[in-house]
């Protein structure tokens, strides 16, 4: 599948590289469609001194299905999320529950293929990041999430 | 796979010509940037019965995300917590990955000192450990950046080269299916840390400060994939020891929820002191 970025690959190889210079030199990644529409999205924050992990998640899932990341925060931490998608059409829902279920509050940014959705952690502890994606009935949706603090 | 010397170079010359180009991918991501909707926040999920697939136990935090926390704590004795001992050389691969953990948090603690001698050092240390454990090749570039940014006190930078030797090294050993081997890279640095952010919490204890401890699924993550290795272990006494810490660890921190007393502070000290020697001196 071709990733659906709106610029040409030229450029959009250019861009990974810049997030990459900016945020970890001598990075390593494994680059695919959702990673790079992820990284792509996350640009505009790394500018603002978000530093991004190089490792990332990454799976399929069927359309409509839930899925989890738990993720250790610490209090005050600014974090970003970006879950992208190289699967055309799908509808991207992620929220983020605290350690007893309860939901966050957040700052969200939708584009084509992907979502951002950041929060300053209200206090230390696991966080559960929860999405969903739809598209096709059955279809299977292969997803990234890349994530940077400050 | 890993970026290319020339995509990372390019990299640096991109951020010039991206500057300059009036309308770049950049500055419409940035158009995007300002379509953020908040979300206050409201509802439930029920943990228990989630519907769907749990990816991850649990994400380990990197150790700069940890140390960024702990920018917040003011300006502790970082210096006083630094310690210099002789690495004892390992031929267990398990300890040897334990004990580079701990080095590469001793380098955070160095530069939170910025101390530039230690972080030298320890810039050696851990390019002995990585040839120790078959990685020399994948981390010498990290290891001369740290040594290079050591020396102009480019603190940022060393933090990041820390990152991503410990991910370098955790990334190498999954692919050759040495998954357990990167955990205990994990468990070393997390101890290490704990150790010494139990010390400087105590000696200025404020619940506040204390709250940063609060990591009882991280805790039980290290404890199981511990126990999970201790079948294959080839001398399981001091991973089964660490394993018995975490759990000890674990329920210190859930006795109090968020709420983590000064004794218990002191407490995980001293079973994170004890474990971290066990790691780092040869019996």
């Amino acid at each position: 599948m071709r990733p659906s970025s709106p610029l040409p690959a030229f450029l959009r190889a250019i861009l990974m590289a810049f997030v990459f210079a900016y945020a970890a030199p001598a990075a390593f990644a494994v680059v695919d469609d959702a990673h790079s529409t992820a990284l792509e999205t996350a640009i505009g924050e790394v500018k603002k001194g978000f530093k991004i992990r190089q490792e990332y998640w990454k799976g399929k899932i069927t359309s409509g299905e839930q899925t989890m990341v738990k993720h250790q925060l610490f209090k005050g931490s600014d974090v970003w999320f970006w879950l992208a998608t190289s699967t055309p059409k799908v509808k991207i829902e992620i929220e983020i529950y605290d350690d007893k279920g309860t939901k966050v509050a957040v700052e969200k940014k939708e584009v084509k293929d992907c979502t951002g959705i950041k929060l300053t952690a209200p206090k230390t502890g696991t966080y559960r990041i929860v999405f969903k994606m739809t598209g096709k009935e059955k279809a299977e949706i292969d997803w990234a999430l890349v994530y940077g603090w400050k | 796979m890993k970026l290319s010397t020339t995509l990372h170079t390019a990299g640096f010359l991109c951020a010039a010509l991206l500057s300059v180009l009036p309308s770049t991918a950049a500055d419409s991501k940035d158009k995007d940037n300002e379509k953020v909707v908040p979300d206050k926040g409201a509802g439930e999920l029920d943990l228990s019965k989630f519907p769907g697939k749990v990816v991850e136990e649990v994400i380990v935090p990197v150790p700069s995300e940890i140390f960024s926390a702990l920018d917040r704590l003011g300006n502790p004795d970082w210096k006083a917590q630094i310690t210099r001992a002789e690495r004892p050389s390992f031929t267990e691969r398990t300890d040897v990955a334990l004990l580079l953990g701990a080095t590469v948090a001793d380098g955070f603690i160095a530069v939170q000192a910025e101390d530039k001698k230690t972080v030298e050092n320890i810039g050696k240390d851990v390019l002995s450990l990585s040839t120790a454990l078959g990685v020399r090749e994948d981390v010498l570039k990290h290891c001369q950046a740290i040594d290079d940014a050591a020396k102009t006190a480019k603190w940022d930078t060393v933090r990041t080269e820390l990152d991503a030797t410990q991910a370098t090294v955790k990334a190498k050993m999954e692919s050759l299916r040495d998954g357990a081997l990167a955990e205990c890279i994990s468990v070393g640095g997390w101890l290490r840390g704990t150790e010494v952010i139990t010390d400087v919490i105590t000696k200025s204890f404020s619940k506040e400060r204390a709250e940063l401890l609060y990591q009882p699924d991280l805790a039980d993550y290290f404890n199981d994939a511990l126990e999970d290795m201790l079948t294959r272990a080839k001398n399981p006494a001091k991973l089964k020891s660490i394993a018995d810490g975490l759990a000890q660890l674990r329920e210190i921190m859930q006795s109090g929820d968020e709420n983590l007393s000064e004794k218990a502070v002191s407490d995980m000290h001293r079973i994170t002191a004890g474990l971290v020697k066990s790691i780092t001196v040869k019996k």
